[in-house]
């Protein structure tokens, strides 16, 4: 026994070398030539280099849990189209899943799936980019694979953070522009009016700490404060002015007023530095919510949901954002999911077909969609349907209204201004600090977050 | 034979260890165009304004963690071990290891309400020590605590078991000797027990500090549950992680993973050295 | 010195410390288990009282869905997979390098140490090519395979001493019963490496158990997810439904608790057995 063993030997120890030999090479050779795109079409008829076309391949679409009834009513309304479901968490939470996958696939040369949807802002900035010599991963839109007029019927603005050097990579699956959500039935109760400028805002703040303690008007725990309260005030924390460029200074007068603003009312304590999805918050503030400035699925998110504030039906307001005294109203915007096609689908056809029905057809976006819908003729029947529920105390076009009113200073970058926020300025203000004295600390953080990008900063 | 025997280690080993590792290597040393970069990806990781505090972190931790896990699984072990009464014991053991029956993220998802002083159930005694919200738990000086008790809570019950099965190995004469001689229980773990231990106390100490340095899971989580109060930058290993997948600099990444080997191997000589691991036998 | 009944009961201090330790040991893990009976309202209003009335739904909707099951099976699946493979091969391996004395055993030993200290991070760029051309994205194998290659490494340091302490005139013994070498692995040395092999066991079943960035990247699919992905998976998803939450992450400790109940036993009876053999 123990010969033949001897005499196999050198053979075996042969085969694993070259089998060594053949991995490494296999390693290197994926490493190095993970483009993918086989050239089939290297200019491509839609802006972008596209492989061979199969009009009857299988399209893999990546959802979250809450998009899975948009691959239902896509089903239902084409069956003739084969498509493979997977879920996955929709890169939220700052999981990055979606980019880091397919920085994975990139370097594998090949797994991306057809479509993809992302609950975040911040992925046409990566996929619209070459990444080592190899294809971006986003699909142009505007050269002929979406029609013009389907891009042209979103709402105005809401196709920004898709838009990369004016070429399209994505479509928005709904708009979450900031408005100013109030609870009528305690507001006139308590005899207030609703403010219209931020001035009056602060002032009602005041007045509520006084005379009804207990009671808030806002709060800053959560990671979308400085786009809640900072993008509505013009302050350029988050000037993108190109792929790889930003403008920041959180110094400016309109910075330092929201930042003033907000000590004020964190001080009398109506704005608490507690997030609106922790059982904390519905525990305290449960019934003491009398003003809200937040994005438009807060609604649904926050007030009608019985797991959370669960407002009583004919008591939640909606109110045009505040302006600043003396200037026009401009808002910011809090997410809002995001659809993309891969550049390298062999389907293109089917893909295309896909997300633009899930963005823009009633079928989803108006029956089952829980966000208002970026695409505006969807957005005003969802609205009217939403009307129509009786849930709410008001109308609802200061929604319609504040989805146009998206202040275009603040862009759509490669890092998490949220990210930054939660890591340096919430600790901070749970420890006491004032925001005034904080804004320093706050453009170093996202100056060094930018230039690690691979930003220049300004 | 023994070739046979060793051929599927062998392969495995090359395919999934040596390789890639060899990859990481051959990264960490070029640029991204697959260029000779000398040590320029080591001065630009070290430069990083994310580094140092990454460092400072992962020490702490480590400090509080591995002292913590020597010193109480030794004697946590030794004491069960004590423990006469044969269901009481093996109910000990029971008790120590069920937090590691949590699959990994459940545990840490689980201090995340543990530790949240107005919905967990300890509360009052948060409140009491000072703190009245969750982002005043978390805050960065408490954190490299919150996850060695975390580590510890789902790591020690394994190793107990191991110590408790290394102590059985002791001859119950050598003990009754010298309990004969008048040596006390005390005595008995410190001259008879605790040398016989030194070996498995080193396995541990080197697997723990393998496990430590790589610290990445907890501080993830914490990070996706707290969104991104906790950063996402907290320890090396997800440093390397950012500059790997969110900043698509995979040189980078290799190179804070290398640093990371050298200290981790640097510190792991000691427990080699003082457990007598290698020693000729 | 101490009184006999001293000696077995030990100091009343060290006993006080123990039931401290223990609590917190235990006491996260009952409220999650006594959590799990609550409703959401219940836990909101008081978060850390008794259920009142009990609750089962939760626990029942966890065990009705088959994403629980699916993941429970496939983490189970991995773990026990993985433990064998660590297990087979890390004996075979260690054998052979207990047998030998040669120049360089110690520089050897340490490059499995250095194997250890390897951050996965870095790594899991080739691994995922490598598992990606051998067809094993999004499948459990391809979890398997490499976990079981991270585990050896573990396996060597521990085993190759405790093979090396089989005294040599049991191998001289049975070459003169006419045993050949495969005969003695077999019938000698793995009966009395079985409480190493349980202590590797353990570990390597621990660490699968727990495994969290390999399949983070290896499966796509939450179909496909193991326990650690799926109950942040869940979590994230139910966030608000803090009862259900519960409930999911006690009855994810089952197959782990099944496994130590299996293996405790062993390894402190196999301890021994070494002894006297």
């Amino acid at each position: 026994m123990g010969e033949t063993a001897i005499s196999r030997r050198p053979r075996r120890l042969s085969g694993a070398v070259r089998g060594a030999g053949i991995l490494a090479v296999a390693l290197t050779m994926a490493a190095c030539n993970g483009g993918g795109g086989t050239g089939d079409n290297p200019s491509g008829s839609y802006g972008f280099p596209q492989v061979a076309q199969d009009d009857k391949a299988e399209i893999t679409v990546w959802v979250d849990a809450d998009r899975a009834g948009a691959v239902e009513a896509f089903k239902k309304a084409n069956p003739a189209v084969p498509v493979k479901v997977v879920s996955y968490d929709g890169s939220a939470n700052g999981s990055n899943s979606f980019r880091t996958k397919m920085q994975l696939f990139d370097r594998a040369g090949s797994g991306w799936p057809d479509v993809v949807f992302s609950t975040q802002n911040n992925d046409a900035a990566w996929a619209s980019q070459k990444t080592g010599g190899k294809q971006a991963f986003a699909a142009v839109l505007g050269g002929g694979l979406v029609p013009k007029a389907t891009l042209d019927g979103f709402t105005p603005g809401s196709l920004n953070p898709c838009t990369v050097e004016g070429k399209v990579y994505c479509l928005r699956n709904d708009l979450a522009q900031a408005v100013l959500w109030y609870n009528k039935t305690l507001l006139d109760r308590f005899g207030y009016a609703v403010p219209a400028t931020w001035q009056d805002y602060q002032a009602l703040g005041e007045k509520v700490a006084r005379e009804h303690p207990g009671y808030i008007v806002g709060t800053v725990g959560d990671a979308w404060t400085p786009e809640v309260y900072f993008w509505a005030s013009k302050c350029q924390a988050n000037g993108i002015t190109g792929p790889k460029s930003v403008t920041v200074s959180t110094g400016s007068t309109e910075c330092k007023r929201a930042a003033t603003m907000l000590d004020t009312l964190i001080k009398n304590g109506t704005t608490p530095n507690i997030s609106v999805f922790t059982p904390e918050f519905v525990k305290k503030y449960a019934g003491k919510v009398l003003l809200m400035p937040g994005p438009a699925w807060y609604a649904g998110a926050i007030f009608n949901n019985p797991q959370s504030l669960n407002v009583p039906k004919g008591q939640l307001g909606v109110a045009a954002p505040p302006a600043w005294q003396g200037e026009t109203a401009v808002t910011g915007n809090v997410g809002g999911g995001t659809w993309f096609i891969s550049s390298h689908s062999k389907n293109l056809k089917a893909a295309a077909t896909f997300a633009e029905f899930v963005t823009t057809a009633d079928d989803y976006q108006v029956n089952v969609a829980p966000g208002y819908p970026a695409f505006a003729a969807a957005g005003d029947k969802w609205i009217k349907k939403q009307e129509s529920s009786g849930y709410y105390a008001t109308d609802l076009r200061p929604v319609v209204k504040a989805g146009t009113e998206i202040w275009d200073g603040w862009g759509s970058g490669i890092f998490s201004q949220e990210a930054i926020w939660a890591k340096t300025m919430t600790p901070a203000i749970a420890g006491g600090k004032s925001l005034v004295d904080l804004l320093p600390e706050w453009e170093t953080a996202i100056k060094n977050q930018a230039q690690v990008n691979g930003y220049t900063v300004k | 034979m023994s070739y046979a025997f060793i051929a599927l280690y062998a392969v495995l080993t090359v395919a999934f260890g040596i390789l890639p590792a060899l990859y990481a290597l051959y990264l960490a040393f070029t640029d991204a165009e697959g260029g000779f970069a000398g040590v320029g990806n080591f001065t630009k990781v070290v430069g990083d304004f994310r580094f140092m505090p990454a460092v400072g972190h992962v020490a702490l931790y480590l400090a509080i963690w591995l002292v913590a896990l020597v010193v109480l699984v030794t004697l946590l072990a030794i004491v069960v071990h004590a423990v006469a009464v044969r269901w009481v014991s093996s109910t000990l053991r029971l008790i120590f290891y069920l937090p590691g029956a949590l699959a990994g993220a459940s545990s840490v998802l689980l201090w995340l309400f543990v530790l949240d002083p107005a919905a967990g159930p300890i509360g009052g005694l948060l409140h009491l020590l000072g703190f009245d919200s969750f982002v005043e738990v978390i805050v960065p000086a408490n954190l490299p605590p919150i996850f060695a008790v975390i580590a510890f809570w789902t790591g020690a019950g394994g190793w107990i078991v191991i110590m408790y099965g290394a102590l059985n190995n002791i001859s119950a004469d050598v003990i009754e000797a010298a309990r004969m001689d008048g040596a006390g229980r005390i005595q008995i773990a410190w001259r008879i027990q605790l040398p016989l231990l030194r070996k498995w106390i080193s396995y541990m100490g080197i697997m723990s500090l393998a496990a430590g340095t790589q610290l990445f899971v907890e501080p993830q989580l914490l990070s996706q549950a707290s969104n991104a109060i906790v950063p996402n930058d907290y320890s090396l290993n997800q440093l390397a992680y950012q500059y790997a997948f969110q900043q698509n600099d995979f040189n980078g990444a290799a190179a804070i993973s290398l640093l990371l080997l050298a200290i981790a191997l640097a510190l792991s000589a000691v427990f080699v050295l003082r457990g007598g691991l290698f020693e000729k036998d | 010195m101490a009184t006999r009944t001293g000696n077995r009961w030990g100091s009343p201090i060290v006993y006080l410390a123990a039931l401290l330790l223990i609590g917190v040991m235990l006491g996260p893990v009952v409220y999650i288990i006594v959590g799990g009976f609550r409703t959401n309202s219940q836990i909101t209003v008081d978060p850390a009282g008794w259920p009142d009335p009990w609750q089962i739904g939760n626990y029942l909707d966890v065990l009705r869905s088959d994403t629980f099951w699916r993941q429970v099976g496939n983490s189970t699946i991995v773990a026990v997979a993985t433990t064998a493979g660590v297990v087979a091969l890390g004996v075979m391996a260690s054998f052979v390098l207990a047998q030998y004395t040669f120049r360089g055993r110690g520089a050897m030993y340490a490059l499995f140490a250095a194997g250890l200290m390897f951050p996965a991070t870095v790594a899991i760029t080739p691994l995922y090519i490598l598992i990606k051309d051998l067809g094993l994205v999004n499948t459990l194998p391809g979890i398997i395979l490499p976990q079981i290659a991270f585990g050896l490494p573990t396996t060597v340091i521990i085993l190759v001493p405790f093979l090396r302490a089989i005294p040599k005139d049991i191998e001289e013994a049975t070459a003169i019963d006419g045993c050949s070498r495969l005969g003695f692995f077999w019938r000698m040395v793995l009966p009395l490496s079985v409480p190493g092999l349980i202590t590797v066991a353990i570990l390597a079943f621990i660490g699968s158990w727990n495994s969290y960035l390999l399949p983070l990247f290896v499966l796509n699919n939450q179909e496909s997810f193991t326990l650690p992905l799926g109950v942040q998976a869940f979590s994230s998803q139910y966030s608000v439904d803090t009862a259900k939450v519960l409930a999911f992450t006690s009855l994810s400790m089952i197959p782990a608790l099944v496994f130590f109940s299996l293996f405790e036993r062993r390894i402190v009876g196999g301890l021994t057995g070494a002894v006297k053999g």
